[in-house]
């Protein structure tokens, strides 16, 4: 099957001031071997009373509202990345979104060579601590982790369409 | 005209003929290349397609419970083939109360990975 751009497009349009991608157009170099994040199942969260369950990760959003130069995604994770990816140190760093919202966030040491459609990126990788509920199964890519090569457009007037150019 | 005149003429036009045929094969080539071309640009944006295809689907299933619920946060899980919303709420805190609800009750197991959206 072919990809049908134009649907892709209609997409971006659709998905409302997201620019949302499937999770495996983002992978991350680990010396030869080039790893997704595929089955990436997070620690277990618990609700107030005790419960537990799980999430996973399941898509990549390129954030324009997070201008950390980094990837950050939550630090329910991080068991998991040192598990599947590679066992990093990290360092605690704080974290502020365009709002002013400061969340306390575990970043890599290591810079990374992560590859998202056919362009490579260096960037470290945060595991935050406070992150919405609704963020929890999200990969999100700091703008300014990918500013250097990618060209996003915002239309005048519009609010609710990104449309990444391919490189 | 002669029958020697006519015969190099007609080995003339054919020469011109093979010329031409040789151009608008290179032509098509060209043509073939740059649509080629323009379908591996896209190719690598999404190697796997089966995968763009089952985010596409899953979009366009949120996309519509987010139209049906508006402003609310979603929890769902993927099922058999499909998705399945199991709560939705206009606070983190309820959506979790729900979902510990749910956990209490059997609806949903501890090996449910659970998704979310708003």
């Amino acid at each position: 099957m072919e990809i049908n751009f134009k649907k892709l497009k209609e997409s971006s349009i659709k998905f409302d001031k997201k620019l949302r991608l499937p999770l495996n157009t983002l992978t991350i170099n680990t010396g030869d071997l080039q790893k997704t994040f595929s089955n990436f199942i997070s620690d277990i969260i618990e609700t107030e009373s005790g419960r537990k369950f799980r999430t996973t990760l399941s898509e990549v959003l390129i954030d324009t509202g997070n201008e950390a130069e980094y990837i950050v995604v939550s630090a329910y994770y991080l068991n998991t990345f040192k598990e599947k990816i590679e066992n990093i140190t990290v360092e605690k760093q704080m974290l502020e979104d365009f709002r002013g919202n400061k969340r306390v966030t575990e970043v890599s040491i290591k810079i990374f060579d992560f590859r998202i459609f056919n362009a490579t990126f260096k960037s470290r990788i945060g595991f935050t601590y406070q992150t919405s509920i609704n963020a929890l199964d999200i990969i999100n890519i700091g703008i300014n982790a990918i500013r250097q090569f990618f060209n996003i457009f915002f239309p005048a007037n519009t609010e609710n369409y990104y449309y990444c150019d391919n490189v | 005209m002669t029958s020697r005149s006519m015969e190099s003429e007609i080995k003339e036009l054919k020469e011109q003929q093979n010329v031409l045929v040789k151009q608008v094969k290179v032509l098509q080539e060209k043509i073939e290349k740059m649509e080629e071309d323009s379908i591996i640009k896209l190719k690598p944006m999404i190697e796997d397609h089966s995968t763009y295809q089952d985010f596409y689907n899953r979009q366009e299933w949120l996309e519509d419970k987010r139209k049906q619920y508006p402003n609310e946060l979603l929890a769902y899980t993927k099922k058999d083939e499909g998705y399945l919303l199991f709560a939705h709420s206009k606070t983190e805190s309820d959506l979790l109360k729900q979902i510990d609800t749910l956990l209490e009750n059997n609806t949903i197991s501890q090996e449910d990975i659970v998704l979310f959206d708003s």
